[in-house]
């Protein structure tokens, strides 16, 4: 274990701006590299969100990692935007589409 | 024929603030982001016309195509969350109703001996591998009891023409008594075809059976990967499609190839073999991790990008040989674009949500087990009966509402799965339990390196990417697979 808590074979730790970006958005980001990375979420002491990564395997570069984070924060956090944007949109559409199909197969 | 004339797009320009409709984004390269909406509309953009729309910025011809297809509305008001919704149920329709598809293995016996078999197939002397009477009368009873009007028996093995009497039988009964339960029945056999007689051919003609068939390509190919004893498999499986062709009032049988490692550089040939043979079509299928085939002692196997660079190659010499003239489809890409191009759902269990597993398809083993798939009977083969529903002993009730199936319903529907659930590919896709449960141990998965995933979000990358050129060639091939009664080459409507 390093000295900030998070995995010491890291080979990058990112920290996370939390007044652009939400704790989800950070463990939706770091999923979507689970191909190639272990990630390890951990709360720094002074309060700071702070991601570990560790290559899945020796053959992994490294090289992009932060690059590719990065972008794929901004699409988790642009995600989450939309998806709460058009809630409501979405529930009364589900609604209207279920309601039918309930209907129609009895259970209505 | 006269021609259809739309109001131009500017007269369905509105005024005063719109907002966005639900989507999901995929970003296809640095340039391109494709949308789709829960409905299954999509739309591909640049990233500034992306960006310009996600700000609440975008005008003009984005602006009329985005509202066009439902991604951004001035209300919502009543009428469009109702064609919205019918939208979606239909894209649905395929996933509620029951198993329309209902697989009877009346024997695991089989002639041949293929290295990827994925049922474990019995050797043709074996007893107790078949399908007994009281245990064939049972299923068909709990078959008509499915809720749908409208359904189809497939008979699966082994090689179930090695139990010619039983499916004679089967087919008679459940003919008979889905009179009195008011069911339209449709058949099919899946047969290698090595063993077909004119007595076969006779029965299935009578009954409008429909044949199912395996050709993995010209003969070196399909005589390696399909052995048989005393050689020629490959010439009897073409001979028998002539005989079918030849025969009249008999449906021409489909055929599938698997893809092991020995087709890899052979893509051209398979498909030269399959219009030789006669076929309309190929279905380019790649190797189920099930049964012989997930045995790690066999040389037959390939990553999921060894599959999709296979599939890419066979699928542009298809799309040269549309452009000079022969019709010929793909399968795979067909199952996609009707996903993608219409309204329609497709009954392809991998792309089913709520998944195909027990809600679009059930098989009764040869023993009287039932089982929530053709996947889940062979995980129990290999001795896991984790996806075992019950037997024909137990009430369609304690099978279709059992713990099995709760199971696979509480990790079968892919909009609630993590990273499917954000996917822009996700109102096209599957949720397939049975699968991930296989290759990852849980059948829920972890995605990132989930085989299944790989491959689909591979083909629909590469078709979004086909059809992003704009190529009024490819749209008229494409459009056409989509409407196989008319074997011809139609014009898009949208295009000059």
């Amino acid at each position: 274990m390093g000295a900030d808590g998070t995995d010491s074979d890291a080979v990058e730790v990112i920290e996370i701006d939390e007044s652009l970006y939400t704790e989800d958005d950070a463990l939706n980001a770091a999923y979507l590299l689970g191909d190639r990375f272990y990630a390890q979420l951990a709360r720094h002491s002074s309060g700071r969100l702070v991601v570990a990564f560790r290559p899945s395997d020796g053959q992994v570069s490294v090289a992009s990692l932060r690059r590719d984070f990065d972008a794929a924060l901004i699409d988790a956090s642009l995600r989450v935007r939309v998806a709460t944007s058009t809630a409501d949109i979405r529930q009364a559409l589900l609604t209207r589409a279920f309601a039918d199909m309930a209907q129609k197969h009895g259970k209505g | 024929m006269a021609r259809v004339s739309f109001a131009p797009k500017s007269a369905f320009a509105e005024t005063g603030p719109w907002r966005p409709m639900p989507f999901r984004f995929h970003r296809l390269s640095m340039e391109r982001v494709l949308l789709s909406s829960d409905t299954g509309e999509f739309i591909i953009l640049d990233t500034a016309d992306f960006d310009a729309f996600v700000a609440g910025s975008v005008g003009g011809d984005t602006y009329l195509d985005l509202k066009s297809k439902g991604f951004l509305t001035h209300g919502p008001d009543e009428t469009e969350l109702m064609v919205a919704a019918s939208q979606f149920r239909t894209k649905k329709s395929g996933s509620f109703g029951g198993p329309r598809l209902q697989i009877f293995v009346p024997t695991l016996r089989c002639n041949q001996a293929c290295g990827y078999c994925q049922v474990s197939r019995a050797p043709i002397d074996r007893q107790g591998v078949d399908m007994t009477r009281e245990t064939a009368s049972r299923a068909i009873d709990l078959m008509l009891e499915c809720p749908a009007d409208n359904l189809t028996m497939e008979f699966q093995g082994g090689e179930p023409l090695l139990a010619f009497d039983m499916i004679r039988w089967m087919v008679e009964t459940a003919a008979y008594r889905a009179v009195k339960a008011e069911k339209r029945l449709r058949y099919v056999i899946c047969t290698n075809l090595t063993m077909l007689t004119d007595e076969h051919l006779a029965f299935i003609v009578a009954h409008g059976i429909h044949i199912s068939t395996s050709l993995d390509g010209p003969a070196f190919l399909h005589d390696r990967n399909r052995p048989i004893t005393g050689g020629g498999a490959h010439a009897t499986v073409r001979a028998n499609l002539a005989k079918c062709a030849e025969t009249q009032g008999c449906d021409p049988p489909s055929a599938l190839m698997t893809t092991t490692a020995h087709s890899m550089p052979h893509a051209k040939a398979i498909v030269d073999e399959y219009i030789a043979a006669g076929q309309r079509s190929i279905f380019l299928r790649d190797l189920n991790p099930y049964g012989f085939a997930a045995r790690k002692d066999i040389a037959i196997g390939y990553e999921t990008e060894a599959f999709l660079d296979f599939y890419k190659q066979a699928l542009d010499y298809i799309l040269d040989i549309n452009r000079h003239g022969t019709w010929f489809s793909e399968a795979f890409t067909t199952t996609l674009l009707r996903k993608m191009l219409t309204p329609w759902g497709v009954g392809y269990v991998d792309l089913q949500s709520p998944t195909g597993e027990g809600f679009g398809v059930v098989l009764y083993n040869h023993d009287g087990s039932v089982y929530a798939s053709d996947e889940s009977r062979m995980l129990g083969e290999m001795g896991d009966q984790t996806f075992r529903m019950g037997s024909v002993d137990n009430s369609y009730a304690e099978l279709f509402f059992g713990e099995t199936m709760q199971t696979i319903a509480a990790t079968g529907v892919a909009e609630c799965l993590p990273m499917c659930a954000d996917c822009a590919f996700v109102p096209w896709c599957g949720a397939d339990p049975v699968r991930r449960y296989r290759t990852q141990g849980d059948p829920i998965g972890f995605r990132p390196t989930d085989p299944f995933c790989r491959k689909y979000m591979g083909a629909f990358r590469h078709l979004a990417f086909l059809l992003d050129k704009g190529d009024p060639e490819i749209e008229r091939i494409f459009l056409s697979w989509l409407q196989p009664s008319h074997a011809t080459l139609p014009s898009a409507p949208w295009l000059p």
